[in-house]
């Protein structure tokens, strides 16, 4: 249906009317066909019956006679006149008690069994046949019955025939309608057509000056007036259209000019931007040479720091050598030579009867065991100072190669790495009047970078040392700490360092390990900053703790234990 | 059992033959009644029948019919062969309305008014002639039983072919009696002419 539909769209406007009159007139005849063949059939077949109807009651009427005086050959030669109605197919008689008198059987039917006798009237039964049961009567006596059966094969042929006559009456209508309507519709097609190529022809040529010629007042004529306005419209619409577009394309080339002006600024900007960028670029990589330089500062800050630190213990070192050598016995030991000299000529009787000479020997004697005394002590001044020297160089070694890579890692033994440590205080320790308690959890073994970890315990031991001092109590002790390592399953060691000194005040916990951030006199504020990134670096930590001023205070160092397996 | 049962039923027809032949006057009836089935009855009891139809096939003169409810006059001569038969018809049936009656004639010549007369095979040849003269003429259907009967001036005569009662008519003496019969009687009927 929509297929046809849109088949019908592209049809011309004459097709379509063509098409209109036709679908119109042939829906209306087909109807009327369809009517008048379903009556005509209806007729068809009550004709029959009627026909048939009035057939059984003569034939009744004809049979009573047969019938009153049983006389079934005379009934059947009445059946036989049957003969003339080639519809029928067969027929009986029964008699009034319903028993068959006689039969007929039409052209052509072999076996006909009677049915039993049924009601009167007619019924159309299966196979296209017509049942007729008429009683009979004598007066008011039932004489019998009179049953046909008929074939209504040929009212088939009879509507076909109707149809035919139909089908014909409505070609021929058709027909006529179409050649009507042909004729007729070029009163609507015609006006619509001329408008049609009107407005291709304005199309075609642009010319909108073209008007059509009005022919009807009908609503096509409607049609031609308004296309009419509207082409003048259109005139006056196009001046209006070419104006505007003048003003529009003065108004683009200007829009235009602004534009690539703009686009020529902007691009100016664009470069002015680049200039700075290239600016700030370079004020960037001279930003990071100062930082550099900067870290090179704090490295050699740390570097003297370190250096200073041990050149104290070398001063002290030295101090005490010249002391000692300064009160050397050495004097007494000449002043008794300058005696035996004196007494040369009689050395031996001096020794034995001058009292001074008796005392002679008892002197020497306590010379020799003095100046054997002050050798010891000198010799392990001149160790300690040595030692110093060594970790001067160490230092500076450890600076020279600082930008290379760590420092070396070896295996130490963590418990004689902080004796050293301890050891290299322990002159300012005796000093001050300062207990050591050492409380180590075993002894361990640990790959460790010695100098850095040397250094962090040499940094707290002094600051350590320095609080003590300035705390001021009578009872100074300081503890150092080790725990952890003993076991090969620990995961890290822990050295720390304890005193009952000064202590740190609450707001400054969190800033001692800031650079430049010192509460001593003469601090620069780099120990503990150089020993906390010393740790990070060495993958540990370094933590402080203080219950507040004069409550003393804890430092920790944790680094991860690598008990170095393969050299142990 | 079955043989107890026909034994009831024999006794049963032995008391009403006892019964009947007791009672004398109804043993005629019942004799009928009895012999239905059997040849000569129900032969008897067809042309009875017969007789009564013929009215309905055939037009006596408007004067010999008489007008309203003048009775329809079947005659019997002589002994009458059909018993309470058509006594029967006579009670239950009417002829276009008007009210069948039944006489026993002694004679041929006894007959005043009827419609039809019958002549039974068991009147004497003499009877038989009697009556054909007597009905020459006039309007009366005259119906016998023995062959050649209708030849010689009976009007119809009954035949019993393939067991079966048929009719021949003489159209002559019909037309003498001025009576018009149907063709659909006539249909059924051997039509003789004479004498």
């Amino acid at each position: 249906m929509r297929q046809v539909v849109r088949a019908l769209k592209g049809l011309s406007i004459r097709a379509k009317l063509n098409a209109l009159v036709l679908a119109a007139s042939g829906a209306a005849l087909l109807l009327a066909s369809f009517a008048l063949l379903l009556n005509a059939a209806g007729s068809i077949r009550s004709s029959r019956v009627q026909q048939l109807s009035s057939v059984a009651k003569v034939l009744g009427a004809n049979s009573t006679a047969a019938l009153t005086f049983d006389d079934a050959a005379a009934a059947r030669e009445l059946l036989s006149s049957l003969s003339l109605q080639p519809a029928v197919r067969f027929a009986c008689l029964y008699d009034p008690k319903g028993r068959v008198f006689a039969t007929y059987s039409g052209k052509g039917v072999a076996d006909f069994r009677p049915p039993p006798l049924g009601p009167e009237g007619h019924a159309f039964v299966a196979g296209n046949c017509l049942d007729i049961t008429q009683n009979i009567f004598q007066g008011s006596e039932k004489a019998g019955t009179v049953y046909l059966h008929a074939s209504m094969e040929d009212l088939h042929v009879q509507l076909i025939r109707q149809a035919l006559v139909v089908a014909a009456v409505m070609i021929v209508s058709l027909g006529v309608a179409v050649l009507l309507s042909s004729w007729l519709q070029r009163m609507i097609s015609a006006p619509v057509l001329r408008l049609a190529e009107t407005a291709q022809r304005i199309s075609a040529t642009g010319d909108y000056s073209v008007r059509v010629q009005k022919h009807a007042d009908d609503e096509i004529g409607t049609l031609y007036d308004e296309f009419n306005a509207m082409l003048g419209q259109i005139e006056g619409g196009q001046q209006d259209l070419r104006q505007a577009h003048a003003e529009l394309e003065m108004r683009v080339e200007e829009r235009t000019r602004q534009l690539s002006q703009t686009n020529q600024e902007l691009s100016k900007e664009i470069a002015e931007r680049q200039r700075v960028e290239q600016n700030l670029e370079v004020a960037h990589q001279q930003l990071l040479d100062a930082a550099r330089r900067a870290g090179m500062a704090e490295i050699a800050t740390g570097v003297l720091h370190n250096v200073g630190n041990v050149l104290n213990s070398i001063n002290v070192s030295a101090t005490l050598v010249a002391d000692r050598l300064r009160g050397s016995k050495v004097s007494e030991l000449t002043r008794a030579l300058d005696l035996m000299n004196e007494h040369a000529a009689d050395l031996g009787r001096f020794v034995t009867e001058h009292e001074k000479g008796k005392q002679l020997p008892g002197f020497l004697d306590l010379v020799a065991s003095h100046l054997v005394r002050e050798r010891q002590v000198l010799l392990e001044e001149v160790q300690s100072l040595t030692q110093n020297v060594d970790h001067v160089k160490t230092i500076v070694a450890m600076q020279q190669s600082y930008a290379s890579a760590a420092g070396l890692v070896e295996t130490v033994s963590l418990v004689d790495l902080v004796d050293d440590g301890l050891r290299l205080n322990l002159s300012s320790f005796g000093k001050y009047d300062i207990e050591v308690v050492r409380d180590y959890a075993g002894p361990c073994r640990i790959q460790v970078d010695k100098q850095r970890l040397l250094q962090i315990l040499i940094n707290l031991l002094r600051n350590a040392k320095d609080a003590l001092v300035e705390g001021g109590r009578k009872d100074r002790r300081l503890t150092v700490r080790i725990t952890g390592g003993s076991r090969p399953n620990d995961k890290t060691i822990r050295i720390e360092v304890v005193d009952n000194g000064v202590g740190i005040a609450k707001e400054n916990l969190t800033r001692i390990f800031s650079h430049g951030f010192t509460t001593k006199k003469d601090g620069h504020g780099f120990g503990l900053h150089s020993s906390a990134n010393t740790a990070k670096e060495m993958g540990g930590t370094l933590t402080a703790h203080s219950d507040g001023l004069g409550q003393g205070a804890a430092f920790t160092l944790e680094l991860p234990f690598n008990p170095g397996a393969a050299r142990t | 059992m079955q043989q107890t049962r026909t034994g009831v039923a024999c006794l049963l027809v032995a008391a009403v033959c006892l019964g009947a032949a007791l009672v004398g006057a109804g043993a005629t009836k019942v004799q009928a009644q009895e012999d239905q089935g059997s040849g000569a009855s129900r032969e008897y009891a067809i042309k009875a029948a017969y007789l009564y139809q013929f009215s309905r096939y055939v037009q006596w003169p408007a004067e010999a019919i008489g007008g309203g409810e003048t009775p329809f006059v079947i005659g019997v001569v002589g002994s009458d062969p059909f018993g309470e038969v058509l006594d029967e018809i006579a009670r239950t049936k009417k002829v276009e309305g008007r009210p069948i009656v039944v006489r026993r004639l002694a004679s041929a010549a006894d007959y005043g008014p009827c419609h039809i007369v019958f002549v039974p095979s068991s009147a004497t040849a003499a009877e038989r002639e009697a009556a054909i003269r007597k009905a020459h003429g006039a309007p009366v259907l005259l119906v016998g039983e023995d062959s050649g009967f209708a030849q010689r001036g009976g009007t119809v005569n009954f035949l019993v072919e393939d067991n079966k009662v048929r009719f021949e008519i003489n159209v002559d003496a019909a037309k003498q009696q001025r009576l018009k019969i149907s063709s659909k009687l006539l249909s059924l009927a051997k039509i003789v002419g004479g004498p």
